[in-house]
């Protein structure tokens, strides 16, 4: 029954028929197959040089840090950004802020993206991350403080919040942006 | 005499200038340091109210301006920590001032 193409005059209207429909599923797997490949394949961006990875995440994280300021209400705030390297911070930290409640003004410090051992767009993220963080310790600033809530452990518990808040928060806006629910502002 | 008084008022300037002076070093719970008679262990905290600094294997104790200006700086900070690395509870501090007897008038500092 299955024989060679050019010999299909020869075949039985049966074995025509089958010969026929195995080339059409045949056919249709292959432009299937095409077809998802090009539409799930991931495209990954290039990654940028080494010397425009760090102008490009200067200027990607202070766009974020006035996007962030405005959304937590603290315009009133003056607020300095220096990307940091590892002898500027304090060991084991990756970013930080200090604050005079007085003057209003406050200094953050990001580690420098090229102390990043990542690729650029998971390097920008978490330097946004450092920003979002110590924002919302800025925010929780105001707050009176007794004695108790300066110590170790208590600070320690604060870290965690203000790390699950900037999560929930960063989690929200990225897949906001993803879906398109919600335009940047 | 107006010689005099324009030498006077140079070596004022001159000696002024010379007096400021900054300290980079740990920042050191006085107290604790006091007792101990070294830095060891006796690292500043949010409870400390006596603050020292130990620059160039010299310890410095912090005037009460200072003192003030130590818990306002301990007070008005936060870091983010790796997780992957521990946290030094070291606290590294820049202070610009004055110093006499091995006590700075501190004009200002910085925690890092």
């Amino acid at each position: 029954m299955w024989q060679r193409a050019g010999q299909h005059d020869k075949l039985n209207p049966v074995g025509y028929r089958f010969f026929a429909l195995s080339r059409i599923i045949l056919a249709s797997s292959l432009l299937f197959g095409t077809f998802t490949s090009i539409c799930v394949a991931p495209e990954t961006p290039p990654e940028p040089s080494a010397r425009d990875r760090g102008v490009l995440a200067d200027h990607y994280i202070r766009e974020k840090l006035s996007l962030w300021q405005k959304r937590l209400k603290l315009d009133d705030w003056t607020i300095s950004l220096v990307l940091s390297h590892p002898g500027d911070l304090r060991r084991g930290t990756l970013g930080n802020i200090r604050w005079d409640l007085d003057k209003k003004t406050a200094r953050i410090r990001v580690l420098d993206a090229s102390e990043y051992h990542r690729p650029y767009l998971a390097t920008v993220d978490d330097m946004e991350f450092t920003v979002v963080h110590e924002l919302i310790h800025l925010e929780l600033s105001s707050m009176t403080r007794n004695e108790e809530s300066r110590s170790a452990e208590s600070r320690s518990a604060e870290e965690d919040a203000v790390n699950r808040m900037a999560d929930s928060l960063l989690q929200l806006d990225r897949k906001n942006l993803r879906t398109g629910d919600i335009a940047p502002r | 005499m107006r010689r005099t008084l324009s030498l006077l008022a140079v070596g004022a300037v001159v000696s002024g200038l010379a007096l400021a002076e900054s300290w980079t070093g740990k920042l050191l719970d006085a107290s604790c340091y006091d007792q101990q008679k070294k830095a060891a262990g006796c690292d500043a905290t949010s409870k400390t109210t006596a603050f020292g600094i130990e620059a160039g294997g010299q310890f410095y104790k912090l005037d009460r301006s200072g003192n003030a200006k130590a818990t306002a700086a301990l007070k008005n900070r936060a870091d983010r920590a790796d997780p992957n690395k521990p946290q030094s509870p070291e606290v590294m501090a820049k202070v610009d001032g004055t110093e006499k007897s091995g006590t700075i008038t501190v004009e200002n500092i910085e925690v890092q």
